[in-house]
């Protein structure tokens, strides 16, 4: 999967800040170190992003940088995991996680348990996953066995989320990025999903 | 909680120590540290080894600092020499002497009279350097750049002659970017100013661009 891309200038055009801004929002991890992408062009060397990740980070830290200083916001996107903790019933009355998810892969737990972020994590892309219709419930099952057992390896390094199915037999993977992949033919990949981007969207979700 | 526990220390003579969490460290002599030290202050006379990363919010240097992980520091202020060897994020320099780092160093504001090594990038919302020796940056990134070629550094020369008083680097990009004595391929700016002796292979620019009449730019390029 080709990711597009925008060039420095092109990024500094269209959403009009200035190279101050990109590097002190580089310097307070803001915008995360791999997402800058160093290609020889005509002119010499010359910084790349990938788009659809860069654009939408920006907006994000132009949206809230009024109300929170550098460092909150530093906080906020950064992909170490928080201590955030939810109760089982706050879950379920928060509709973060729907209510089916938490009935069939939660139903021995208490509604007074809780949950800490990691948990919570797995369950929001197990539920993300069956919301659109990409996965059937035993899948489910074992993409959250995956993720409890291997996502912790990763510690605080990006990775992704790849679901692939090769007649009708599927799999999951995780792998540290940025990385390359090609399948044989007949594999389709259902699902990639950025785990990184995953935390975000969860942590926005908490807060 | 952790707070309660930092306690201070102090050392002189040839020492060395393991790492750890202080509050103050003031050492005088030759110092190693075997491990990674997170302090609130250190000051330092003398030469001084950390083996380790330094996280600090405050670093006085007076002679050698050499840290082999990663420095992460409030300000750092004195003179003498300072090595990062894997990568540096400082919120404030005011230093004299010589600044070498392998890997990124990204700074908010550096004021610096001497000179400095950086394979890799150089940012800083706020640089104002007066060259005494030769700078190497690849890549020199922020908002307000300014390079100047210290007057003193002439009569200096003359003394202890050594490498060309310069500013290299292949790119330099910045929102204000006013430069002496530098040679870069590429700058580029909202306003750029391209002072004496510098050789640039390429300006671009959105608002204003000045040359001086001895330096020489191949091309300008308004965007």
């Amino acid at each position: 999967m080709e990711r597009e891309l925008i060039s420095k200038k092109e990024l500094l055009d269209e959403k009009g800040i200035s190279y101050g801004q990109l590097y002190r929002w580089k310097r307070k991890q803001l915008i995360p170190e791999e997402w800058f992408i160093r290609k020889s062009t005509f002119t010499g060397q010359e910084t790349f992003f990938p788009k659809d990740l860069i654009l939408a980070r920006i907006d994000k830290i132009m949206n809230m940088k009024d109300d929170l200083s550098l460092d909150e916001l530093a906080d906020k996107l950064s992909p170490l995991l928080p201590a955030y903790e939810m109760r089982k019933s706050d879950l379920e009355k928060r509709n973060i996680v729907s209510s089916i998810v938490l009935q069939r892969f939660a139903s021995e737990d208490a509604s007074e348990i809780v949950y800490t972020f990691d948990i919570l994590l797995y369950f929001y892309v197990v539920d993300k996953l069956l919301q659109a219709g990409e996965m059937s419930m035993e899948e489910g099952e074992h993409l959250l066995q995956t993720l409890r057992e291997h996502f912790p390896k990763f510690e605080t390094k990006p990775c992704d989320l790849v679901f692939i199915r090769k007649m009708g037999v599927s799999s999951f993977a995780l792998l540290s990025v940025p990385v390359e992949m090609y399948f044989e033919n007949g594999v389709k990949v259902v699902a990639r999903l950025s785990m990184t981007e995953c935390i975000e969207q969860l942590k926005g979700k908490l807060v | 909680m952790a707070e309660e526990n930092r306690r201070d220390l102090k050392m002189i003579g040839e020492t060395s120590t393991a790492g750890g969490i202080f509050r103050n460290i003031k050492v005088t002599g030759e110092t190693v540290f075997n491990g990674d030290v997170d302090c609130v202050k250190l000051s330092h006379i003398g030469e001084l080894e950390i083996k380790g990363g330094l996280r600090a919010e405050e670093l006085k240097i007076t002679g050698e600092c050499d840290v082999q992980g990663g420095l992460a520091v409030g300000a750092v202020s004195g003179r003498g020499e300072l090595k990062a060897e894997s990568g540096a994020r400082i919120e404030k320099i005011k230093f004299t002497g010589n600044i070498e780092v392998s890997g990124d160093c990204e700074t908010g504001t550096l004021e610096l009279n001497g000179a400095f090594n950086i394979p890799g990038l150089l940012s800083s919302e706020r640089m104002e350097v007066q060259m005494f020796g030769s700078c190497k940056a690849a890549e020199i990134g922020g908002s307000n750049l300014r390079v100047r070629r210290s007057r003193k550094s002439k009569l200096l020369h003359l003394f202890k002659p050594g490498g060309p008083i310069e500013l290299t680097a292949d790119l330099i990009e910045g929102d204000t970017v006013d430069l002496e004595y530098t040679i870069a391929e590429v700058v580029r700016g909202n306003r750029v100013t391209i002072g004496p002796g510098c050789r640039i292979g390429r300006v671009e620019y959105r608002g204003d661009y000045t040359a001086h009449k001895s330096a020489s730019v191949k091309e300008s390029v308004r965007q």
